[in-house]
C-alpha cells in the first residue's frame, strides 16, 4: 500500500475538505454504529416499493437529479416519470441483492434519512426536500473523494443504484448514441 | 431445448412441499464443472441429481436488456463484491452457470501454468501432454474454433500490439452460427454459444439426470468421513430469498461444482474436516483494470463479438513466478456496464456518456498466485453463512496493477485513442492524452489504493486447492476430498493458483478427467455392491 497515496487529501475545495474530513471521522463511527441507533421515529407509511421507506424516497427524489444532471429529460411530467422510474429502478435491484448487501443498503439510506447522520455525514443540514443541488452536489463531491473506504464505498454504491437504473431505460439510450439491441429475424 | 429434456427439469420455486430425491450421484452446481461432470456421469449409465441456485433461464429469456440479465443471472446484480468493496466480481447464477453469460473465449491452460502445477504444487497427471487429449475433448464437444473476426473495439488491440510488435492473437470460441451480435454476457438470444445450458446439461437430462433449478445447497450432511446427503433450500423467483421448502438429496457420491467462493462456503457451511485449515484459502481472481479509449472513429462497443482479440505480451513478463503478469483483452460496453464504471456524476458524467459509442476498453487479468507476495484472498462465513471473500491488495499486486494501465494505454494511444480513462475514481473526466501524462499521474493524482483503484473479475479460482499434500490442499489430483472419501470438487475452485487465461476451457477438460475417473470409480462399485 502506498502509505502516501493513501493520505494524500483529495478534492479541491478546501473548506468542504476539512468539513468532510470531520464528517468522516464522525461517518465512519456512525456508519458502524448505525444499526445501534434507534430507527427514525417514522410515521406508519405505505409505498409501493419493496424495499425503499417513504424517508428513503424523499432523500433519492433530490439526489436522483444531481447525479443524473445533463442526463434526465429537462422538465415537466417527462423529468417526473424519469425519476419515479430510476425510484423503481433501484428498488427492485435491491430486491434482487442478497440479506447481507440489503442491510447494508439500509444502513445507507438510515443513516441518510436521520437528521443528526445526516448533516454528520453527508455534510447536509435541511431536510432533504430543502437541500439546494449546490448542497448535494457537495455532499457526493466531499464522498467520492473522501480519504475514509466507507463513504468512497458509499459513493460508488449510490453511483451504481441511480445510474444503473437509468441507463439500463431505454429512454436514456438516444442522448448516449446507443441504439439498443439488434432485431433478431 | 426440446420439450422432452424440460420434463426432466424442476423449479424448486414451485414446490409446496419439502421432497427427498435419491440418486447415485448428487452435483451441485451446473457450470463448466457441474455441466460436464453431468453428462459424463450420466453417459455412464448413473442415475444423477443436479443442484442449482439459479434459475432455469433459456434462450427465450435472453432479451439482450443489460438490467434484467445481470438481476436474473449473476451473483448481487453483477456486483459481487470482496470484503472491502476493493474488487467487483462478475459470476453466474443461473443454469449453466457463468457459461450462459461468459464471453466465449477458449484458452487452453499456459504450459507454464501446469508446469507450475506440477512441480511447486505437487499435482499428479497434469502435465501439458497429459492434459491435452481433454482438452481435444471438450474442444471437438464444443465447437471451440479460432473466430476470425474482429469488431472494432477488438481491432484496437490488434493494430495497437501490431504496431508496437507486441504478440497478438485471435480467440478460439466456443459457438456455433455465431451471428456476431455482441450480447454473450446476458445469455446467448440464439443459442450459438455452446454453454452447458445447450450441450452437457440437455444431455445429461436426455439420459434421465434431473435438474432442480432455484435450489441453493445450504448444507452436507456428514457422517463421519462421508457425505450422506445434501440439504436445500428452495429460493423465490428473485433467486435470494427461500422460500420455505426444503429439498435433500440422498446419494452414495457428491459433487461440489459451485464454483469458486461458493464450494468453499458450502465445505464451511457444513463443518467439513479441514485438518490443516486450507479452505477457502488461496482463493484467486484474475484481478482485473480496464483503461477505456476514446477514439476518433465510431466503436459501438456494444455490437460484435466481445472478445476476439488477445495479446499475452505481458503474461509471463518477469517469468512465471516473479513480478505480476497480465493477459491483455477487451471488454464489451453497454449502456450500464458503461456508466457505473465511470465514477463520476452530474453533467461531467452525462457528456462523458456521449462518447459511449466511441469508447473501447482494454482490460488486463493479472495472473495472481504465482508468487510468495500474492496469496490471493480467503472465503470465510458472514452471520447468515453466505460467503464473504477478503482479499487485500498489496504493494505486489499494485505494481502489476499500475504496469497493465499504462501498456493499456500505451497499446491505445498506439491504436489512435485521443484520450484514455483509467479504471479509476479520481480519473479526470477529460482523461489523459498521453502515456506520460498518466505515467505522472499513477501513484500520485491516481492513487493506487481499494476503491479508488476500481478492480473487476470475471473469474473465481482456488480455495479448494488440489494437491497430492492434504498439508496444502483440499483434495486430490482427481478432485477428491482428501478427507471425504465420497466427496469430489469439480470446479475453478479446485486451482491452485490462478490460470493465466479465461478459465473456461481448463474447467471444462478438468471435468471431463476427473468426472470420467469417477465415473469409473461409481461404476466400479455398483459392479462390486
Amino acid at each position: 500500500m502506498n502509505r502516501v497515496a493513501l493520505f494524500r487529501s483529495h478534492g479541491p475545495p478546501a473548506a468542504a475538505r476539512r468539513r468532510f474530513l470531520r464528517a468522516g471521522i464522525a461517518g465512519s463511527a456512525l456508519l458502524l454504529l448505525g444499526r445501534r441507533l434507534p430507527a427514525a421515529a417514522a410515521p406508519a407509511e405505505t409505498t409501493d416499493y419493496l424495499h425503499l421507506t417513504a424517508a428513503d424516497a424523499g432523500m433519492l427524489r433530490r439526489i436522483v437529479p444531481v447525479m443524473l444532471e445533463g442526463a434526465l429529460p429537462a422538465g415537466g411530467a417527462e423529468r417526473r416519470h424519469a425519476i419515479d422510474e430510476v425510484l423503481g429502478g433501484i428498488d427492485s435491484t435491491i430486491d434482487s441483492q442478497p440479506p447481507v448487501v440489503r442491510r447494508e443498503i439500509r444502513d445507507l439510506f438510515d443513516l441518510l434519512t436521520r437528521s443528526i447522520t445526516r448533516a454528520l455525514v453527508a455534510g447536509i443540514w435541511t431536510s432533504w426536500d430543502r437541500a439546494s443541488d449546490e448542497d448535494v452536489r457537495e455532499f457526493l463531491a466531499g464522498w467520492r473523494t473522501s480519504r475514509f473506504v466507507l463513504l468512497r464505498s458509499a459513493f460508488v454504491g449510490l453511483n451504481n443504484l441511480i445510474l444503473g437504473a437509468w441507463y439500463d431505460n431505454p429512454r436514456s439510450w438516444a442522448r448516449i448514441g446507443y441504439g439498443g439491441p439488434p432485431r433478431i429475424a | 431445448m426440446a420439450q422432452s429434456v424440460d420434463s426432466q427439469v424442476l423449479h424448486a420455486d414451485r414446490l409446496d412441499r419439502n421432497r427427498t430425491f435419491e440418486a447415485n450421484v448428487v452435483v451441485i452446481g451446473t457450470g463448466a464443472g457441474g455441466g460436464v461432470t453431468a453428462e459424463i456421469l450420466a453417459s455412464a449409465g448413473l442415475e444423477v441429481v443436479m443442484l442449482e441456485e439459479g434459475g432455469y433461464y433459456t434462450r427465450k429469456d435472453f432479451r439482450m436488456r443489460e438490467g434484467e440479465a445481470y438481476t436474473r443471472l449473476y451473483y448481487n446484480v453483477g456486483a459481487r463484491k470482496t470484503r472491502d468493496k476493493g474488487i467487483t466480481i462478475l459470476q453466474g447464477r443461473t443454469v449453466g452457470g457463468s457459461t450462459t453469460v461468459n464471453w466465449t473465449s477458449c484458452f487452453r491452460a499456459p504450459p507454464e501454468t501446469l508446469a507450475h502445477w506440477t512441480e511447486v504444487h505437487g499435482l499428479e497427471g497434469w502435465s501439458e501432454a497429459e492434459m491435452a487429449p481433454w482438452f481435444e475433448r471438450m474442444e471437438k464437444r464444443l465447437g471451440v474454433e479460432t473466430w476470425p473476426i474482429r469488431n472494432p473495439s477488438n481491432d484496437t488491440l490488434h493494430r495497437g500490439a501490431k504496431k508496437l510488435g507486441w504478440h497478438v492473437a485471435q480467440i478460439p470460441r466456443n459457438v456455433k452460427a455465431c451471428r456476431n451480435l455482441g450480447y454473450c454476457g446476458m445469455g446467448c438470444p440464439v443459442d450459438a454459444k455452446q454453454s452447458m445450458l445447450v450441450t452437457t446439461i440437455p444431455a445429461a437430462l436426455a439420459r434421465g439426470a434431473l435438474l432442480i433449478a432455484s435450489a441453493r445447497a445450504e448444507r452436507l450432511e456428514i457422517k463421519g468421513d462421508r457425505v450422506t446427503a445434501v440439504e436445500a433450500v428452495a429460493l423465490e423467483a428473485n433467486h435470494v430469498d427461500p422460500t420455505g421448502v426444503r429439498i435433500r438429496v440422498e446419494a452414495p457420491y457428491v459433487v461440489l461444482a459451485g464454483g469458486g467462493i461458493n464450494s468453499p462456503a458450502l465445505l464451511l457451511r457444513s463443518g467439513a474436516p479441514d485438518p490443516h485449515a486450507r479452505l477457502g484459502k488461496r482463493t484467486f481472481l484474475h484481478v482485473t483494470n480496464a483503461s477505456t479509449a476514446l477514439m476518433p472513429e465510431r466503436i459501438e462497443p456494444f455490437y460484435g463479438a466481445p472478445q476476439s482479440a488477445y495479446s499475452n505480451q505481458f503474461l509471463f513478463r518477469d517469468g512465471v513466478a516473479g513480478r505480476l503478469g497480465y493477459k491483455l483483452e477487451i471488454a464489451p460496453l453497454h449502456p450500464v456496464t458503461a456508466a457505473v464504471g465511470v465514477l463520476a456524476f452530474g453533467r461531467e458524467h452525462a457528456a462523458l456518456m456521449q462518447q459511449l459509442p466511441h469508447m473501447s476498453p482494454a482490460i488486463a487479468l493479472l495472473r495472481d498466485g504465482f508468487h510468495p507476495d500474492s496469496p490471493g484472498g480467503t472465503v470465510t462465513l458472514a452471520d447468515d453463512g453466505s460467503p464473504v471473500l477478503d482479499y487485500p491488495l498489496n504493494d505486489y499486486l499494485w505494481e502489476g496493477v499500475r504496469h497493465a494501465y499504462l501498456s493499456m494505454a500505451e497499446f491505445q494511444f498506439a491504436a489512435g485513442a485521443t484520450r484514455v480513462l483509467p479504471s479509476h475514481m479520481d480519473t479526470p473526466a477529460t482523461g489523459y492524452r498521453s502515456l506520460s501524462a498518466l505515467d505522472r499521474a499513477l501513484g500520485t493524482e491516481l492513487a493506487l489504493a481499494p476503491v479508488r483503484a476500481q478492480l473487476y473479475s470475471a473469474h473465481v479460482m482456488g480455495g479448494c486447492a488440489m494437491g497430492e499434500d492434504p498439508r496444502t490442499s483440499v483434495v486430490n489430483s482427481e478432485g477428491r476430498h482428501h478427507q471425504l472419501t465420497n466427496a469430489w470438487v469439480i470446479d475453478g475452485s479446485t486451482f491452485p493458483t490462478s490460470l493465466g487465461a479465461n478459465p473456461s476451457l481448463t474447467i471444462y477438460a478438468m471435468a471431463a478427467r476427473q468426472a470420467s475417473a469417477l465415473a469409473q470409480t461409481v461404476a466400479g462399485r455398483k459392479r462390486a455392491g
